[in-house]
């Protein structure tokens, strides 16, 4: 028997080189764990068929690597599940859209082909709001994915599927994507370690597009250095992707010996709205005061637009949804709803094919970007953006990492926001800066809220500057108590 | 309150069909997203009182990343993959195409 609830890929990793358990032992224990929790959870869309073979075939890389003296590919065996939205060769893939009925990528994402190359095993499709668009995963086509810790809430969303997967050992790890929340937001609410890397840093080649100047892939794993490993295998330039960029941080400063220990502000101001439950304040205040046991210094900052960023996001994201989602036609692929003439064939398709929070963002976008509006809106929001960029380069100046809460509350009861657009937008609160910034940032566990018997997860969000990943790991093992 | 006919154009222009009931829910809806987004009214204050790197306005700084217009693959290397995917597609002595209705 494998203890799945303790295991990493380190752990895996280093189990599978001495022969402890092989490849296939691995994702069948898995496979066991989705047979009996799948049908409640609804973490994966669809299980693939050849996952057997698949860690086979990672056997044979493992078995030659140690036959021939070679190091092991460190992902090779490890079972990962895939949000909807990543393209994976020969395999359908739908953004859990009904528009994309019956699409089966034709190449795969680089990431995954990265993934590929070092061995990983991929278990199924992870269930995701619609298009990435949402904080539930409510708004899926095929059904919502209910939370591990306590079924009658959400996972969060838009990557609820890959959270929930990873919380209920239904997959070592899992692949999200981020555009304002997607990864860090449900790894929150599932209690797992989510990242959302620099903009650009992991190629966006072969991730279905939601807004393009936010959208970046993340981890979404157990512990701060699989999440590492997972960000290592993924990043670097890509001739795919014209905005992807190599990150290699400078060798990182806090990794000298005597060097000076990472500095951490705190917006206060930010972090006195009603809307905030107090228990995420606690577990906040309790997180404050274990980095400063750990001997780090915490002082407050000033961020002084952050209270308009979610109004930028809420304009700049439709704004790129609508540009993005026009090319779902009917013509090229998925679904087609046949009308009178070529016209109603778009009305009906894109009408029937997207589902309501879809359809809402896609009008609103074309609503800020119309004339007579775009100066007021689109705009604007553009203009801010800038401002709230000075204020992170200013911020980043004194300090080495900000942290704040990852979301506003724990995991909500299914159905409690659905008819309220406002309320869902709001959870998004204290993520969206990140992606409007283009800094990396990470949820990690910090503690939970006890409600109706169950505890309920709460994560600590860490931000840093651009390429200072490091900087998250650092910080992040430390509040973890990993080891390196 | 946004209007009706608003929301009938939005709809046209986004080219979705929309039903009666759908289109009175997104006049509830847009009118409760766009009023917490018009928070940003209140950010002119900020954006007056500062400048631009040149002095000027502040202005998005993104670029267009170019590439080199040159080394495309094989030609129909990926044709009958992306043909597949069409929900209508014809195949003719001239070559592969996806169907559409005709517009003229």
């Amino acid at each position: 028997m494998i203890d799945l609830t303790t295991l990493t890929i380190k752990k895996a990793h280093d189990a599978l080189g001495r022969g402890d358990f092989s490849a296939r032992d691995l994702v069948e224990a898995y496979l066991a764990e989705i047979s009996k929790k799948n049908k409640d959870i609804h973490a994966y869309l669809e299980v693939f068929g050849d996952v057997i073979a698949q860690a086979e075939a990672a056997q044979k890389m493992i078995d030659s690597a140690r036959a021939a003296g070679r190091e092991v590919p460190l992902l090779a065996g490890i079972p990962i599940a895939v949000k909807d939205n990543i393209l994976i060769s020969g395999r359908r893939a739908g953004s859990a859209s009904k528009i994309l009925e019956g699409y089966v990528a034709p190449y795969d994402a680089t990431a995954i082909a990265k993934l590929r190359a070092l061995g990983a095993v991929f278990i199924g499709r992870a269930n995701m709001d619609e298009f990435a668009m949402g904080g539930s995963t409510e708004n899926s086509a095929y059904g919502v994915t209910k939370n591990p810790r306590d079924l009658s809430r959400v996972s969060g969303g838009s990557s609820g599927g890959s959270a929930a997967a990873v919380a209920a050992d239904m997959a070592l790890a899992a692949l999200g994507s981020d555009t304002g929340g997607s990864v860090r937001q449900p790894a929150s609410y599932c209690g797992v370690v989510g990242l959302k890397p620099t903009y650009g840093s992991i190629s966006r080649h072969g991730l279905m597009a939601m807004g393009s100047s936010l959208d970046v892939i993340g981890p979404l794993a157990k512990t701060v250095s699989d999440a590492e490993i997972l960000f290592n295998a993924m990043k670097g330039k890509d001739r795919f992707d014209s905005t992807s960029i190599d990150v290699d941080a400078p060798a990182a400063a806090s990794a000298k010996p005597g060097a000076k220990k990472p500095v951490i502000g705190v917006p206060r101001h930010f972090l006195k709205g009603d809307g905030i439950d107090p228990a995420v304040m606690r577990a906040f205040e309790e997180s404050v005061a274990r980095f400063k046991k750990l001997g780090y210094e915490v002082r407050d900052i000033e961020l002084p637009n952050i209270e308009y960023s979610l109004a930028v996001y809420y304009v700049l994201m439709p704004a790129e949804v609508s540009t993005n989602l026009a090319r779902f036609d009917g013509v090229k692929y998925g679904l087609h709803k046949s009308g009178a003439n070529l016209l109603e064939d778009y009305l009906n398709t894109r009408g029937e094919g997207f589902g309501r929070e879809a359809r809402r963002r896609i009008m609103l976008g074309a609503y800020v970007l119309s004339s007579g509006y775009y100066d007021a809106y689109y705009n604007k929001a553009a203009t801010v953006r800038e401002l709230l960029k000075k204020d992170f380069a200013k911020a980043f100046a004194s300090v080495d990492a900000i942290i704040m809460p990852t979301a506003p509350t724990p995991a909500f009861k299914i159905g409690e926001k659905v008819s309220d657009p406002v309320a869902m937008y709001l959870e998004d609160i204290f993520t969206v800066t990140a992606n409007l910034v283009g800094v990396p940032a990470m949820s990690v566990p910090a503690g939970s809220k006890s409600e109706g018997g169950k505890d309920v997860p709460i994560g600590l969000q860490i931000i840093a500057d651009s390429g200072r990943e490091d900087i998250l790991f650092s910080l992040g093992k430390a509040f973890l108590g990993e080891v390196e | 309150m946004i209007s009706r006919e608003e929301i009938a154009k939005l709809a046209a222009l986004s080219r979705l069909k929309l039903s009666e009931d759908e289109i009175v829910r997104m006049q509830g809806d847009m009118t409760a997203i766009l009023s917490y987004v018009d928070k940003l009214k209140a950010a002119t204050a900020s954006i007056a009182a500062t400048e631009g790197p040149a002095g000027g306005p502040v202005m998005s700084v993104n670029r267009n990343v170019m590439r080199e217009d040159a080394h495309p693959h094989e030609t129909g290397i990926f044709t009958d993959k992306l043909i597949k995917l069409a929900p209508q597609s014809a195949e003719t002595p001239d070559g592969k195409f996806v169907k559409v209705k005709k517009i003229l």
